[in-house]
């Protein structure tokens, strides 16, 4: 191997090293393109959906990190007096809960994801949720900032939260999607 | 669900009459006195089978305002049973303490001026109910208090809260029982010391409750307050109606006020136009 042959060589590892560091790095979680939807069956006959608008946090794929909090009055259903009444003391109660928080433990690198296991609180009360986060991309957007995005979905009791009212009406298992992007700081 | 609405009410009827059997005791001859303490223990009591009808027993600890809300009526309750045992210095303590502290550790201390409006309007109407009670017969005390819990329930299903009115609606239909059963058992019984704490200590935290935690109007608590506060026009020297006009004007007047408190939170919520459905009917 020549010279010219050693130097293409170093400067790809150094590329391929690079890439690796700016996935490695924190990144702010962009409120705008992240979104938590969740699913519930209604009266046993079909599913209803809804999300919430507003979700903040930091996420750290390198360092292992992944905090994220939700703001519970973003909650939406796409009809104004459903959002009011799931809004209130009947089942988020977010005058007094106004906030929805994940904290992970512990994020391992499993295939072309993040196996992770962490504290979810809702309501007062935490539970451990675990989930495969799966990252979908990377890149430059067209402002020059650094992105990268995730997604996974897992499922939790709603009764373990003391979101339990209409327990015959609501299915107690809630299925929640997250779609993440991430700014690198 | 529709089953779960309806045992939300039944059940508290259900055990308002066995208590009010078990204290009263119609069956036996003579009468029996007393029962005092069935009277107390029912708003409590009924708040609990109203909350369990739809959402099962709270939790304990408490975890929220909801649950904080349904064991601080219980433990008026149980008070208001036992009030009568104290020298009077320690009710007055006692009652202190439940109006004071039930508002703060309803709200957890984050609205210290709206607990402390709460614990006045809490100490008014008690004392306002039994100084009533003194002069009234029991029936047209009861009838009060069964008049400001139809308000307050109505007023909080105008909140956004189902849970909040169904709960109210329990502690209503114990002061509704008690009515009928003061006024065909035992006209003779005087809702004196200890019958009004579940009662007022119950509706005064939904009422917090309404404020802080759902959408209920500061007008309507506001009558409901002043629907409250009633009894004491009945205190006034002057005002010594008698016999079914007595009836009428205590109960009659706490009801217009409960309506008002009703009508106006109906009013000030209905949107002027609206595209959005209004076929929301809150999950059933």
């Amino acid at each position: 191997m020549n010279i010219k042959h050693l130097a293409v060589t170093a400067i790809a590892l150094a590329g391929l090293s690079f890439g690796s560091v700016a996935s490695a790095a924190n990144h702010e979680i962009d409120p705008s393109h992240t979104f938590v939807v969740f699913k519930v069956k209604h009266l046993g006959i079909g599913y209803s959906y809804g999300m919430f608008r507003q979700t903040t946090g930091n996420i750290d794929p390198e360092k292992g990190t992944l905090d994220v909090k939700i703001d519970a009055k973003s909650i939406y259903t796409a009809d104004k007096k459903r959002d009011e009444h799931l809004a209130g003391p009947d089942f988020f109660n977010v005058k007094e809960f106004p906030s929805i928080t994940f904290k992970a433990k512990s994020m391992k690198k499993k295939g072309e994801g993040y196996q992770v296991s962490g504290d979810l609180t809702m309501k007062g009360k935490t539970q451990t949720v675990s989930f495969m986060l799966k990252k979908v991309g990377e890149g430059k957007d067209p402002w020059g900032n650094q992105r990268i995005g995730f997604e996974g979905s897992f499922t939790v009791n709603r009764m373990d939260f003391g979101v339990d009212y209409m327990p015959d009406g609501l299915s107690k298992q809630i299925e929640v999607m997250i779609a993440v992007e991430g700014i690198k700081k | 669900m529709q089953l779960a609405l309806i045992l939300s009410v039944v059940a508290p009827a259900l055990v308002a009459a066995a208590l009010v059997l078990a204290g009263l005791r119609p069956w036996e001859s003579p009468r029996a006195e007393g029962g005092r303490w069935a009277l107390a223990l029912a708003p409590g009591a009924c708040a609990l089978a109203a909350y369990m009808a739809v959402r099962g027993l709270p939790a304990l600890p408490p975890s929220g305002s909801s649950d904080k809300l349904v064991w601080l009526t219980l433990l008026a309750s149980i008070y208001g049973a036992a009030e009568p045992r104290l020298p009077s210095s320690a009710r007055w303590a006692g009652r202190v303490l439940l109006a004071v502290g039930a508002p703060l550790y309803l709200v957890g201390g984050t609205d210290i001026l709206l607990s402390a409006a709460v614990s006045a309007a809490i100490l008014a109407a008690w004392a306002g109910y039994e100084a009533a009670a003194e002069k009234l017969r029991a029936p047209a005390a009861h009838a009060s208090l069964a008049a400001l819990g139809f308000g307050v329930a109505t007023a909080l299903g105008t909140s956004g809260s189902a849970l909040l009115a169904q709960t109210g609606g329990g502690i209503t239909v114990a002061a509704t029982v008690g009515l009928a059963a003061c006024a065909w058992l035992a006209p003779k019984l005087v809702s004196a010391p200890g019958v009004a704490a579940g009662y007022i200590v119950g509706f005064g935290s939904l009422g917090l409750a309404g404020l802080k935690f759902a959408n209920l109007l500061p007008v309507a608590a506001g009558l409901i307050v002043v629907a409250g506060l009633v009894p004491w026009l009945f205190t006034l020297p002057r005002v010594r109606p008698a016999g079914l006009r007595l009836v009428l004007s205590a109960g009659g007047l706490a009801f217009a006020l409960s309506t008002a408190a009703i009508a106006s939170g109906i009013l000030l919520q209905a949107p002027a136009e609206t595209e959005e459905s209004d076929d929301y009917d809150y999950g059933y």
